[in-house]
C-alpha cells in the first residue's frame, strides 16, 4: 500500500489512543503553559467585582454532569467570587440532574451547605425548577409560590433572607451556568427582558459563539467554557482562590494542536490524491 | 364527546393558554397578571406529570424484551434494576428528603454522573478521529471555515498565544466581528420562523405536538 | 477516603472504563453500563419531580388544606392517558395546556431578546476608545451591520438571487462560514475539556484510586485483543 493509501486508512482506534496519551502526560506531567485573559472573561469578573455586599445574587445551574467538567469549576469559583464580595446568593437550576452541584460547590467552597451557620442568611439552595421556560416565567413573577421549599425540604418562609425576595425585580444579578435548554436564551426572554436584570453566563464553549450575540447590551460577560473557567481562576487569585485548571488547559492546548495536525494531514493526504490525479 | 370535540377542544386550550400568557407580556393590569401567575404555577405543577409517560414506555419496552427473553435481555434486567433501584431509593428509603439522601446522593454521584460524564466525553474522539477522516477543505467557503477553525481553536488554547502574542486579540476579533454578524443574522431569521411556527400553532394550523391522529 | 468512598470511586472508575471500552469495539461490557445510565436517568427525573410535586402542591394541599391544587394535579394525572388506545385524546388536553403556555411565553418573549434588541445592537453607538478588536470599535460596528444584512439576504429564498441580492448573499454566506468555523473550533474545545475532565478523574495519583483500574483495564484489553488474535488464527 502506498504512503497516501496507508495516510488514508489509518485504524481510527490508533487515532482514538493518540488523543488519549495527547490529553493523559500532561495531566501527569504539567507544561506550565502561562494563561492569557480573554475580554469575555474580564466582563464577566468585572461585573462581579460590582456586587456590593448584601446585594442577592441569584445562580442558576442550567447543566448536567454531561458538561460538569466545563462548568463545575466556574460554578465554584463563581461561589467563592460572590462569596469574597458578601453576596447573598439564592441558589436553583432548571436541569434536574445539574441542581446537586449547587449542593456541591456550597460544600466545597463554603464547607457546609444545609449545616452552615449562615444557611438561610448568607446563601440559600432553592433546588430544582420543573419545565424550563414555564419555570422561569412562574418563578420571576412569583419566587415563593414557585419555590415553597429548598433543596433540603425547609420551607422558604423559614429562611430569613428569602424574606423579601418576591420576583425578578428583588435580584441584583442573574447568574446562568448554562449547557443547552432550557438556559441563556429563555433566561433572557423571561427575566432579562422583563426585569432588566444584569445578567451574565458561564457557558459550555459549544454555546459560546451562538450567545456572543448578546454581548454587552443583554448578557454583561460570559466565561467560554474551560478556558474561560481557567482564566477566571487566575482572576480570583487576588481573593486567595486556589486554582485547579492550569494542568487541564496544558492538555486543551495539546489537543486542540492534535485536531489541527490531523486536519492538515487529513487536507494534505486530499490534496495530493485530488492533485496526482489530475496528473 | 364528539370526534369534532375531541379534535378541537386540544386546539382551542393551546391557543388559549398561549393568547393568555401573550397579553401578559405585554398588558399590566394587577387582576390579570396575578391570574396568569398563578396559572403558570399550575401549569408548572401539571407539566411535572409528564415524566410518568418516560417511565410508563421505557418499562413497558424492557419488560416485555425481558419476559419474552429476547436477545439483550440481561441488559433490560439491568436497566430496571437500575430504575426502580433508584427510585425506590428516592422515594422510599429517602426518608422524605428525595435526592438530597445520603444514598441516594452516594448513588447518583459514584453512577449516574460518571456515566453521564463519560458517554458525552466519548465526542471528543469522534471529533478527532472526524478531523483527520472528514474534514476536507474541498472548496473556498469549507477552507475559509478550516482557517477559521483553527485560528480559534489555537488562539483558545494558552499554547496559542503563548506562541504568538497577537493570536488572543485576533481570535478575540473573529469571535466579535463575524461570528457575532453570523450568528445575528440567523437570530433574527430563527426569531422570526419560530414567531411563524408560534403562529400556526396557535392557529391550529400546526398539530404533531398532539401525536399520532391528531 | 473512607471504605464506601473507595469502593464508590472504584465503581465509578469501572462503569468509565466500561464506556470507554466502545472504542476498541461494540461490546457487552458497554451495552451494559449504557442501559445501566438510561434507568438512572430517567429514575432520577422521576424522584426530583415528585420532591417538586410534593413541596409545591402535596404539601399545601394535605398540610395547609389548600384544594385548589387538585386542579393542576388532576390535569396532569391526564398525562397517564397516553397509554390507552381509546382514550388517547384525554392525553392531548394536558400536553395542549403546556405547549400552548410554552409557546406563548416564547413568542412573547423572543421579539424582544432576539429581534428588537439584536437590531438595536447591530445599529447601535459606536465606542472609538474601545479595543481595536471588540465589536464596538467604528469599523467593526460597520462591518457587522454588514455581515448581518448579508446574512439575513442570504436566506430570502421568494425571489431569485441575482444582481445586488447575490452579492449581498454572497458577503452572508462567507461571513457564515467564517462563523460556523469559529462555532467548530469552540465545539473542539468543549468536547476536548469533556474528556479531559474524565481523565483527571482517572488519573487522579497518588490520592484518588480510579488509576488502579487502568492497568486492570489493559490487561483485559490484552487478555481479549490475544483470543481474537488466536480465534482468527485457528479460524484460518
Amino acid at each position: 500500500m502506498s504512503f497516501l493509501g496507508k495516510l488514508e486508512r489509518v485504524d481510527p482506534r490508533a487515532i482514538y489512543l493518540l488523543l488519549f496519551l495527547v490529553i493523559s502526560i500532561p495531566l501527569i506531567r504539567p507544561i506550565g503553559l502561562p494563561i492569557s485573559m480573554s475580554p469575555m472573561t474580564i466582563s464577566y469578573y468585572d461585573v462581579v467585582e460590582k456586587i456590593k455586599p448584601g446585594d442577592v445574587v441569584v445562580i442558576s445551574m442550567d447543566y448536567g454532569p454531561a458538561s460538569m467538567p466545563e462548568q463545575y469549576p466556574a460554578t465554584k469559583a463563581t461561589v467563592a467570587h460572590m462569596a469574597a464580595k458578601g453576596a447573598k446568593i439564592v441558589g436553583l437550576g432548571f436541569w434536574a440532574d445539574g441542581v446537586p452541584f449547587m449542593d456541591r460547590a456550597f460544600k466545597e467552597i463554603l464547607g457546609a451547605s444545609k449545616d452552615h451557620p449562615k444557611y438561610g442568611i448568607d446563601f440559600v439552595n432553592l433546588g430544582w425548577v420543573p419545565n424550563g421556560e414555564v419555570g422561569m416565567a412562574a418563578l420571576g413573577k412569583d419566587v415563593q409560590a414557585t419555590c415553597t421549599k429548598d433543596y433540603y425540604g425547609t420551607p422558604i418562609g423559614a429562611l430569613p433572607m428569602m424574606k423579601d425576595i418576591k420576583s425578578g425585580k428583588d435580584f441584583k444579578l442573574l447568574i446562568t451556568i448554562a449547557s443547552g435548554t432550557p438556559g441563556v436564551p429563555e433566561w433572557l426572554r423571561q427575566w432579562q427582558a422583563q426585569f432588566g436584570l444584569t445578567t451574565i453566563t458561564a457557558l459550555t464553549a459549544v454555546s459560546a459563539p451562538g450567545v456572543r450575540v448578546y454581548f454587552p447590551a443583554q448578557i454583561a460577560g460570559i466565561i467560554e467554557g474551560l478556558a474561560g473557567a481557567a482564566e477566571y481562576e487566575v482572576l480570583l487569585a487576588r481573593y486567595g482562590y486556589k486554582g485547579t485548571l492550569a494542568p487541564p488547559m496544558d492538555a486543551q492546548s495539546l489537543s486542540h494542536l492534535l485536531v489541527i495536525i490531523f486536519i492538515v494531514l487529513g487536507n494534505v493526504g486530499f490534496a495530493l490524491k485530488k492533485y496526482g490525479k489530475g496528473k | 364527546m364528539s370526534v369534532a370535540m375531541r379534535r378541537n377542544l386540544p386546539l382551542v386550550i393551546t391557543f388559549i393558554a398561549g393568547m393568555l400568557v401573550i397579553g401578559d407580556y405585554y398588558f399590566k393590569v394587577p387582576d390579570y397578571n396575578k391570574l396568569i401567575a398563578d396559572w403558570l404555577k399550575f401549569v408548572n405543577v401539571a407539566a411535572t406529570f409528564a415524566v410518568v409517560i418516560g417511565m410508563g414506555t421505557l418499562t413497558r419496552i424492557h419488560v416485555r424484551r425481558l419476559s419474552q427473553h429476547k436477545q439483550g435481555w440481561h441488559n433490560s434486567l439491568a436497566l430496571l434494576i437500575a430504575l426502580y433501584g433508584l427510585l425506590i431509593t428516592g422515594l422510599v428509603l429517602g426518608e422524605g428528603r428525595f435526592t438530597e439522601h445520603p444514598t441516594y446522593a452516594y448513588w447518583f454521584n459514584n453512577l449516574y454522573v460518571p456515566l453521564d460524564s463519560t458517554i458525552f466525553s466519548m465526542l471528543a474522539f469522534y471529533i478527532a478521529s472526524a478531523a483527520y477522516r472528514a474534514f476536507r477543505a474541498r472548496s473556498a467557503e469549507a477552507t475559509v471555515l478550516l482557517i477559521s477553525a483553527v485560528v480559534v481553536m489555537i488562539g483558545r488554547a494558552p499554547i496559542g498565544p503563548a506562541l504568538w502574542s497577537d493570536l488572543g486579540p485576533i481570535t478575540s476579533w473573529i469571535m466579535a466581528v463575524p461570528n457575532t454578524a453570523g450568528i445575528r443574522g440567523i437570530t433574527i431569521g430563527v426569531a422570526l420562523g419560530v414567531l411563524s411556527m408560534g403562529v400556526r400553532v396557535l392557529l391550529g394550523r400546526e398539530r404533531g405536538y398532539l401525536g399520532p391522529g391528531a | 477516603m473512607t471504605i464506601p468512598e473507595i469502593l464508590g470511586t472504584l465503581m465509578a472508575a469501572a462503569f468509565t472504563l466500561m464506556i470507554y471500552s466502545f472504542f476498541y469495539k461494540e461490546n457487552k461490557a458497554y451495552r451494559l453500563a449504557e442501559h445501566i445510565f438510561i434507568g438512572l436517568a430517567v429514575a432520577h427525573g422521576a424522584v426530583i419531580s415528585s420532591k417538586y410535586m410534593w413541596d409545591t402542591a402535596l404539601t399545601p394541599l394535605l398540610m395547609k388544606g389548600e384544594t385548589y391544587w387538585i386542579l393542576p394535579m388532576l390535569v396532569g394525572l391526564l398525562f397517564f392517558f397516553f397509554f390507552s388506545k381509546k382514550y388517547f385524546w384525554v392525553y392531548r388536553i394536558p400536553i395542549s395546556t403546556v405547549v400552548g403556555t410554552g409557546i406563548g411565553l416564547g413568542m412573547a418573549g423572543l421579539m424582544r431578546s432576539q429581534f428588537t434588541d439584536q437590531i438595536r445592537q447591530t445599529i447601535g453607538l459606536t465606542d472609538p476608545k474601545a479595543a481595536w478588536y471588540s465589536g464596538s470599535y467604528p469599523i467593526n460596528a460597520v462591518l457587522i451591520a454588514i455581515g448581518v444584512i448579508g446574512t439575513l439576504f442570504f436566506f430570502i429564498f421568494t425571489t431569485e438571487q441575482k444582481g445586488p441580492l447575490l452579492y449581498a448573499s454572497h458577503i452572508g454566506r462567507w461571513t457564515m462560514m467564517v462563523a460556523f468555523g469559529a462555532a467548530f473550533g469552540f465545539t473542539v474545545m468543549a468536547r476536548m475539556s469533556l474528556l479531559i475532565g474524565r481523565m483527571q478523574f482517572l488519573l487522579d495519583y497518588p490520592t484518588g484510586v480510579a488509576w488502579y483500574l487502568i492497568p486492570v483495564a489493559m490487561l483485559i484489553l490484552a487478555a481479549v485483543v490475544l483470543m481474537e488474535r488466536s480465534k482468527a488464527a485457528k479460524k484460518a
